[in-house]
């Protein structure tokens, strides 16, 4: 007994040796699915282990392959610094439309990426390791949901916009192209503070539009450049996260301030003799403007002036503008000293008997 | 013949004055002799006005003595007056009610703003009158409650050469020195300016009308600046338009930031820096439309005018529509090609350089006032996702037919679409190629209710390709509005989605996913309050073997109340987010409190605004536990008010505060800055 082990032992000990030099390397995720006909980026984390007296391990270029057929090729270096035998890092690999063209010609639905790491060791070198990704080709609904595009905008459509100090109800928005199906996470930030955090499952279809939340609404009390961005948390983005801009001039907004109508009542009926109409104002309006309209008219029929919080429709008005029977609609605006719009009511409608 | 009662007691009531009074009897009486005869004049002529009056006047005028009773005395009838806000005086010399008097300038009552003298009135417009026709309507009532009414009309223009002439810019120059910062700030500039010069110009005479807006930038800080801000000058917007609309045809050309909307299949909703024409004929119902634009969107003098025919980044077509039948019948056709070739300012892609062309036939029919309104489109691709490789464009076709309307409280709608495996189109990155299917909605606005239910059913893999799978998703949702109370709006809706596939090859997962998602809010709006409550939660039901089931919950507290004395804004929020992996059994809450508020004292000599949020994250395996603040504030004396009719400066104080408290690794990041800020604004407009 004791002789085999004599025997055995220095074969073990040269087993063991050469496992303890022989690297282990792993990829992750090992396993990815992207929709077809769609340039794609995806996030390989490389782990290598058990290489011990070896300091780097350099990889030149990876191969997109289906058994012995190479699709594609991706030209970039990539090092891991090795320390205890270990290291690891990640590489954005872009996977081209040419690639998933060439495996529908080759009726195949899933290939691999294969890189080749080299290593730099003292004595001995272990041989050159490979880490696998194996790729599957989906439909779009069908693959790993991630996003494809994203395009930050203001109401105007675009990324800029010019606004007024203190102007209300700013609001951002974005477009979000995306694949498969899952939970969108993120939050807005305008200048590095976050206004809002969005958790929002979604499904496969057409594109998604969130908007920025109206309260609070985009900053607007500092004038100057302020950047809006949507982040995304989850899934792990794969692409740069755009900004949109904003421009706050020092000119204040003026703010219109809502006009309360009181008589006569919304949707009520009247009758056909001259009416006065009533509503409450705020201390800055000195002047203000009634406007008539018919019901799916965009301009009025009639508009009037009142410096104070009525006014009386006149019987000659009355008689050649407005019928009896017809429903008709009213609003109020006010104007300030210096004739800015401060305030409007919304838009009431009534009826003559 | 009421003008000849009038004659007769005006001619009584001096003839009393004469017997009533002794010697100013005798003056009056002498006086009132001349008056006698004078309305004896007038008698006579009113008896025989008929046979040389014409109309528009009350008396002729080579035949009236004394003139007509309302008169407009500036402008003067028929003239055209260059001022935009140009005095208008009448005179009435007759006994009139005051409170009576009825005013109508362009069909606006202007009574309440007239300065009413005995002899008549003044007004002093308070708008720009636009440039063009305008009328006077006076109505008097005379004490014994006669109805006089005249009308007159007169022309204005804004300045002599043209019709309608403005120019309004405003500038802000802002300066901010740093004060002082934490140590972990590392990008904030030790000074900084900006300047915005905002300016809107037009001019217009008769048919012709060119507009011109732009907003003009200049920045430069001591750091180097990070894109998409340069230093130097730039110009964030600009758009030059040119008009003009005849009775037969109008014109419209456009240069800068423009907005091309064409068919739903095809360019839509495409906002770049380029240049389209459009020329619309009435008498044809024919409109062409053509433009030009830069693929990418450009902020600053990059890209130039953005107009260009170079297809690799440049995006044009042109396009026709006809209408028939007072156009409730039309029929529109688009071409347009070009390519994009990446990321620009505000997209981000993975996709890089692509190319292609499209061509698209919408025909829309309203024959029943919105009843029943069809549409259909059909539209034929050539695209290459990636013109770096050897493979060339793929052609694809993509249809649509879509039938609705309004019956009374009633809407409905249906749609069938296909859209082609290799169906895409440059100028709309939102199209969803390689889908089939059809949708239905239908809804109703009763008085107090408002409710509205669609079903919809598509799928993918249009071609049934045996190398992937199809993918059917189905999805219903019902959503009921309680509007009976006008502060208190209230709903509610679900939603439900089911994902199935079929035909799978055997390395491809079967999917089978049910997302249900219930929504409701509330909302209370009274003036100063605005305040609103939101919840809603989510579950999404992986039903494979992998069980990836997820679930979203939130709620949302916002308000703002708005008061004027003080004029302050405070607005505060509160929001609970949670989401949960059921693989995993990891639960993730976040709670976020903000708070925004802005105001001014001492009648806006001192402004104010913060904006604060307070977030806290933990995750139930303990992976996460963080507590975030984020503020900003600034403070702001005005200096002066229109000082030289121009300038306002401002002085004043900005900054911020942030905070990270990592509990996991036991680390905070304190971070503060505060900046000296100097701004004022000029506005000067001609």
């Amino acid at each position: 007994m004791g002789n085999r082990a004599l025997y055995w032992m220095p074969v073990l000990i040269v087993l063991t040796f050469v496992q303890i030099a022989e690297g282990l390397v792993t990829t992750s995720p090992s396993v990815i699915s992207i929709p077809r006909g769609l340039q794609t980026a995806r996030s390989i984390g490389y782990n290598i282990t058990g290489v011990i007296d070896c300091t780097q391990a350099n990889s030149t270029g990876g191969v997109f392959a289906s058994g012995p057929n190479v699709l594609g090729s991706v030209n970039t270096f990539v090092s891991i610094p090795l320390s205890g035998g270990s290291g690891r890092t990640t590489e954005t690999v872009v996977l081209p439309i040419r690639v998933m063209k060439k495996a529908e010609s080759l009726r195949v639905n899933s290939f691999q990426y294969r890189r080749t790491f080299s290593y730099t060791c003292g004595r001995p070198v272990p041989p050159p390791e490979t880490g696998i990704v194996q790729i599957a080709l989906s439909g779009e609904a069908a693959t790993e949901f991630g996003i494809t595009r994203l395009q930050l905008y203001f109401e105007n459509r675009r990324a800029e916009i010019t606004v007024k100090r203190n102007q209300p109800a700013l609001r951002a928005f974005v477009d979000i192209r995306y694949v498969g199906s899952g939970l969108l996470q993120g939050f807005w930030e305008v200048d590095g503070r976050i206004l809002q955090n969005v958790n929002r499952h979604l499904v496969y279809g057409r594109s998604v539009t969130l908007e920025s939340p109206e309260i609070p609404s985009l900053p607007t009390f500092a004038a100057g450049t302020h950047v809006v961005r949507f982040v995304i948390t989850s899934p792990p983005p794969t692409l740069p996260l755009p900004e949109a801009i904003y421009f706050v001039t020092a000119e204040e907004f003026r703010e219109r301030l809502a006009i309360r109508l009181t008589h006569p009542e919304n949707r009520s009926e009247v009758n056909y003799s001259p009416l006065t109409f009533q509503w409450k104002g705020r201390d800055r309006e000195v002047v203000y403007l009634l406007e008539f309209l018919e019901e799916g008219g965009e301009k009025p029929i009639f508009s009037a002036y009142s410096k104070n919080l009525d006014y009386s429709l006149p019987a000659p008005v009355l008689k050649n503008l407005f019928s009896q029977g017809k429903t008709y609609l009213w609003r109020v605006k006010g104007f300030d000293a210096e004739n800015n719009n401060t305030g409007e009511s919304p838009l009431f409608q009534f009826t003559f008997k | 013949m009421w003008w000849l009662n009038r004659t007769k007691r005006l001619h009584r009531s001096h003839q009393n004055v004469h017997n009533s009074h002794g010697k100013k009897g005798v003056e009056i009486g002498t006086k009132g002799m001349k008056i006698n005869l004078i309305f004896r004049v007038i008698y006579w002529s009113i008896l025989f006005f008929p046979l040389y009056s014409f109309p528009g006047h009350v008396f002729a005028k080579s035949d009236i003595t004394t003139g007509p009773p309302i008169k407009l005395l500036h402008p003067a009838e028929g003239t055209v007056v260059i001022a935009k806000k140009p005095l208008i005086k009448c005179s009435i010399p007759i006994s009139f009610d005051p409170k009576r008097l009825l005013v109508l300038l362009d069909g606006t009552d202007i009574s309440a703003l007239l300065k009413i003298h005995s002899e008549g009135f003044d007004y002093k417009p308070i708008a720009d009158l636009p440039p063009g026709h305008h009328s006077v309507s006076v109505t008097v009532f005379t004490p014994d409650g006669q109805e006089i009414k005249q009308e007159f009309t007169f022309s204005t223009r804004h300045s002599k050469p043209f019709e309608e002439a403005y120019s309004n810019n405003q500038i802000t120059t802002l300066y901010e020195k740093l004060i002082d910062k934490s140590e972990e700030v590392q990008n904030a500039p030790s000074w900084k300016t900006e300047s915005n010069l905002a300016s809107e110009s037009k001019l217009k005479e008769k048919n012709w009308e060119l507009m011109f807006r732009t907003n003009v930038r200049h920045f430069d800080q001591q750091l180097r600046a990070i894109p998409p801000q340069e230093k130097g000058f730039g110009v964030a917007n600009y758009l030059f338009q040119g008009k003009y609309s005849g009775s037969r045809f109008n014109f419209l050309g456009e240069l800068g930031d423009v907005t091309i909307n064409e068919t739903a299949n095809t360019v839509q909703a495409l906002a770049r820096r380029g240049g389209d024409l459009v020329f619309q004929s009435k008498d044809l119902h024919l409109q062409l439309r053509t433009f030009a634009v830069k693929s990418e969107q450009l902020m600053g003098f990059n890209g130039g005018l953005g107009i260009g025919t170079t297809p690799a980044d440049h995006l044009m077509g042109f396009s026709g529509d006809v209408g028939l039948f007072s156009d409730r019948l039309k029929f529109k056709t688009i071409y347009a090609r070009g390519g994009e070739e990446g990321n620009s300012f505000g997209i981000s892609t993975s996709e890089g350089a692509r190319e292609g062309d499209v061509l698209g036939f919408l025909i829309t029919s309203d024959f029943f006032k919105q009843k029943l309104i069809t549409e259909a489109e059909i539209d034929i691709s050539r695209f290459d996702g990636d013109t770096s490789d050897e493979f060339s464009r793929e052609k694809d076709k993509a249809y649509r037919v879509k039938a609705g309307g309004t019956l009374g409280k009633f809407n409905y709608e249906g749609l069938y679409e296909y859209m082609g495996r290799d169906y895409e189109v440059i100028g709309n990155p939102g199209l969803q190629k390689n889908r089939e299917g059809f949708g239905l909605k239908g809804g109703g606005d009763f008085k107090n209710h408002l409710i509205n239910l669609s079903v919809s059913r598509y799928h993918d893999n249009v071609k049934k390709e045996d190398l992937f799978p199809v993918v059917y998703t189905s999805q219903g949702t019902l959503d009921y509005t309680f509007k009976k109370y006008q502060s208190l709006p209230m709903g509610i809706s679900y939603q439900r989605t089911m994902m199935r596939s079929e035909n799978e090859p055997l390395n491809i997962a079967h999917i089978r996913t049910d997302t249900d998602t219930i929504m409701g809010r509330i909302n209370y709006v009274k003036m100063p309050w605005n305040v609103g409550l939101t919840g809603s939660y989510s579950h999404q039901n992986d039903r494979t073997e992998a069980a990836n089931d997820t679930t979203a919950i939130t709620f949302t507290f916002a308000s703002s109340v708005i008061l004027e004395r003080p004029s302050i804004s405070i607005s505060p929020g509160f929001t609970f987010n949670r989401s949960i992996s059921h693989l995993t059994d990891v639960r993730t809450d976040v709670y976020t409190t903000t708070l925004d508020l802005r105001g001014d004292l001492f009648d806006k000599r001192l402004t104010y605004g913060f904006g604060g949020t307070y977030t806290i994250s933990k995750s139930s395996d303990g992976s996460s536990s963080q507590d975030t603040v984020g503020s900003n504030f600034n403070l702001l004396y005005l200096l002066a008010n229109n000082l030289g009719g121009f300038f306002s400066p401002s002085v004043g104080i900005r900054g911020f505060c942030n905070r990270t408290n990592n509990r996991i690794h036991d680390q905070t990041v304190n971070e503060f800055a505060f900046f000296l800020v100097i701004q004022t604004k000029m506005a000067f407009s001609f």
